[in-house]
Parts: structure tokens; C-alpha cells; sequence
């Protein structure tokens, strides 16, 4: 299994890429910042594109897009709302309805560029289209690979180097915010680093499926661990072990396609969690 | 009242208007005729049978105008559909907010949106 370049260079991108999206995705959860995320996800696919349609480099177009949204429903946004407390209490802010409004006009655009790419001469669109949606991590070279483990790693780097003050702030915002923390300002930051997690994912298990990486691991380290740093490294931990084992059992079953394997394995991961607690 | 078994009925209602609307705008837009014209009717008004009526004309008007644009259009319908009830939403918004904020922005129901796209990945 490992002989093969094309199994390690997925491997070198998965591992990381997993970590990164366990570790913010425990704060994602936290913070109640799911949905959010799901849509950091789908506007992934009409960035790619949007790229692919201007005849530059997809990647590209992944990376603007979703950190622009990210950065927007950041600034945009009341904050976060923690499930303990604020939720309850109503204080429910109507982010999600304009987040629900706003990518769903971002993906009506990917679809206009899908047809445009159709109409002109590039051709293959439909290829490239399933390709962000489901993501393609056998098809990555081998730059591509140590790229998407750099900047993983750079984004797993900064989500522990603002943890403390993070948790603090998804916690208790408003203490935080009289102890002099900058919760707006982590609050923007920190929707902006997901979208660099999700555009580097969605290249891996794609637009669609990104959530259930995402989501499926921090919830069940949220469920299994006592204290905060426990949990995020638990949901890192999950995570690189759903997608190891994803890429292990995609490789030994030729027609279950890798993200397939590595999304039913991390929810299955999370609905063990729910029977253990 | 019966809360849990009313939240299924609902949520089966939803899934059966999940399926119906994308044959409409496909999957990934059904967002487009499910929230965002009734986000526009909530934002235009607080009271529930008039902003059921209101989100009910809105997309249809939405729907309408966006299968008219198609038809003389190269783009699918999906496209149109989703700029113009996007226009629609930013409309209202707008309106609210020219109008001068009243006190008490009406709620709107963030966790039943999540369900919806639950319902729809």
C-alpha cells in the first residue's frame, strides 16, 4: 500500500488536512458555528469554478472564495453563540438564515459558471465540477500534497497559537470581552482560518462532504473529553484516524471512493460516541 | 400539544418540499425558493399569516421570473432563480433598514435552517 506514490501522497495531505479540520472543527462546534462551516464548504465549489471558468489556477479560486465568506460572515456576524446560556436564552442571533441566503446565491453563481464552462471550449467541466464536490485526494501529485500539508499545518499552527485566548471568548464572550480580549476581532479571524481549512479540504474529501470531517470528530470529542485541550486534540486525533483508515480501506475496496470512506467512518466514529456517553 | 411528534410531521413535510423543489433549482439550490424568500418575508414582517402570504407570493414571483429569464437564456434556470430571490432577500433587507430599525428585528428560526440543509445534504 504504501509503494505506491500516489497512496503516500494522500496519506502526506490527509494527515494533516485532518488534523487541521479536527482542531478548528472543535471550536466550530463549540462556538455553534456548524452551519457556518457547511457553508464555508459548499462556497468552495463555485470558487473553484469561478477559477476554473477565468483560467486561472482553482486552488486559487478556492482560497478566495472561502476566505472571503469566512472573513465576511465573521465581520458580519453577532459572534458566536455557545450552547450553554446564550442559546438557551434565546439570544439566538439570525446569522443562519443570512448565511442560508447568502451562499445559496454564491452556489447559483457556480452554477452559472458550470454552464459557462460547458458552453465554452474548455470542456470537462462536469469532471471538474464532481471533483470539488466529492474531492479527489488519489489524484493529488506530489507538490500538490506537500502544499496542502504545509498550509494545513500552518492553519492547525494558528488555530493553537489563538486556542486559549479563543476559548475564552467562545466561553464567556462577554467576560472575555472585559478582560480585554479581542472576541470580534478572534471571532473574524477565526471563520477566516476555516475557510483556509475548508479549501484546503474540500480537496480532499470535497465541497460536500467536508462537513461530516468537519463536524463528525469534534462532536464526538465533545462528547468523550472532560477538559477543552483534551478535546481538541481528541478531535484531531479522530479525525487523522477516520481518514487514515478511509484511505486504507479505499485503497483495499477499488470502487469505494476515498472521501466515501473517510466521511462514513467519521460519522460512524461520532455515533459511537453517542452510545459510549 | 404534542411537541415531538408535531417536529417529525414537520420535518417530514420538509423533506417531502426538499425533494419537490429540487427537480426545481437541484439540490444544491433548494436554499433559494426554501429560506430566502420567506427570510425576505420574515424581515419584511413580524406578523405569521401575512409573512406566510408574503413568502408564498415572493416565490412564486421568484420562480416566475427566474423560469421566464431561462427560457431565453443559454444559463439553467437553477442560476436565475437563486440571484433573483438572493436580489429579493437584499430588497428587504434594505427596505427594513431605510425604513429605520424598529425595535425587535422578528426571529428567525436558525436551527430550522440547519435542519432544512440537513435535510437537503
Amino acid at each position: 500500500m504504501f509503494s505506491q506514490e500516489f497512496m503516500r501522497n494522500a496519506l502526506l495531505a490527509g494527515t494533516f488536512v485532518a488534523l487541521a479540520c479536527g482542531v478548528s472543527g472543535w471550536f466550530v462546534v463549540l462556538r455553534g458555528q456548524v452551519f457556518a462551516g457547511d457553508a464555508l464548504s459548499h462556497v468552495a465549489f463555485p470558487g473553484a469554478l469561478a477559477a476554473a471558468a477565468a483560467g486561472v489556477d482553482e486552488r486559487i479560486g478556492l482560497f478566495v472564495a472561502t476566505v472571503a465568506v469566512g472573513t465576511g460572515i465573521g465581520a458580519a456576524g453577532r459572534g458566536a453563540l455557545v450552547r450553554a446560556g446564550a442559546g438557551a436564552a434565546g439570544a439566538s442571533p439570525a446569522d443562519d438564515t443570512a448565511i442560508g441566503a447568502v451562499f445559496t446565491f454564491i452556489l447559483g453563481l457556480g452554477v452559472f459558471f458550470l454552464a459557462r464552462l460547458s458552453v465554452s471550449s474548455a470542456g470537462g467541466s462536469g469532471i471538474e465540477g464532481a471533483r470539488t464536490l466529492f474531492g479527489s485526494i488519489f489524484g493529488l501529485g506530489a507538490g500538490e500534497a506537500r502544499l496542502a500539508a504545509v498550509i494545513a499545518i500552518g492553519a492547525t499552527v494558528c488555530t493553537a497559537a489563538i486556542a486559549r485566548p479563543l476559548l475564552f471568548a467562545s466561553v464567556a464572550p462577554d467576560v472575555a470581552a472585559a478582560r480585554g480580549v479581542p472576541t470580534r476581532l478572534l471571532g473574524i479571524g477565526f471563520v477566516a482560518l476555516l475557510g483556509v481549512v475548508a479549501a484546503e479540504a474540500t480537496q480532499a474529501v470535497g465541497a460536500l462532504l467536508l462537513l461530516g470531517l468537519l463536524a463528525a470528530p469534534a462532536a464526538a470529542a465533545h462528547r468523550l473529553a472532560r477538559s477543552p485541550f483534551a478535546g481538541v486534540a481528541l478531535a484531531g486525533a479522530l479525525a487523522v484516524a477516520a481518514t487514515w483508515g478511509g484511505l486504507a480501506l479505499a485503497y483495499a475496496l477499488p470502487s469505494l471512493p476515498p472521501s466515501t470512506a473517510i466521511v462514513v467512518l467519521s460519522v460512524g466514529i461520532y455515533y459511537v460516541s453517542t452510545i459510549l456517553t | 400539544v404534542r411537541v415531538t411528534s408535531l417536529s417529525v410531521a414537520f420535518l417530514l413535510l420538509l423533506g417531502l418540499a426538499v425533494a419537490a423543489t429540487s427537480q426545481i433549482t437541484g439540490v444544491l439550490l433548494v436554499f433559494s425558493l426554501l429560506v430566502t424568500p420567506a427570510a425576505a418575508a420574515q424581515t419584511l414582517t413580524a406578523r405569521p399569516a401575512l409573512g406566510l402570504l408574503l413568502s408564498v407570493v415572493l416565490g412564486l414571483l421568484v420562480v416566475w421570473l427566474g423560469l421566464g429569464i431561462a427560457y431565453f437564456s443559454v444559463y439553467p434556470a437553477g442560476f436565475f432563480i437563486a440571484s433573483i430571490s438572493f436580489a429579493l432577500y437584499l430588497l428587504a433587507r434594505l427596505l427594513v433598514l431605510v425604513r429605520g430599525r424598529r425595535a425587535g428585528d422578528p426571529p428567525a428560526a436558525p436551527a430550522a435552517v440547519a435542519r432544512a440543509d440537513a435535510v437537503i445534504a
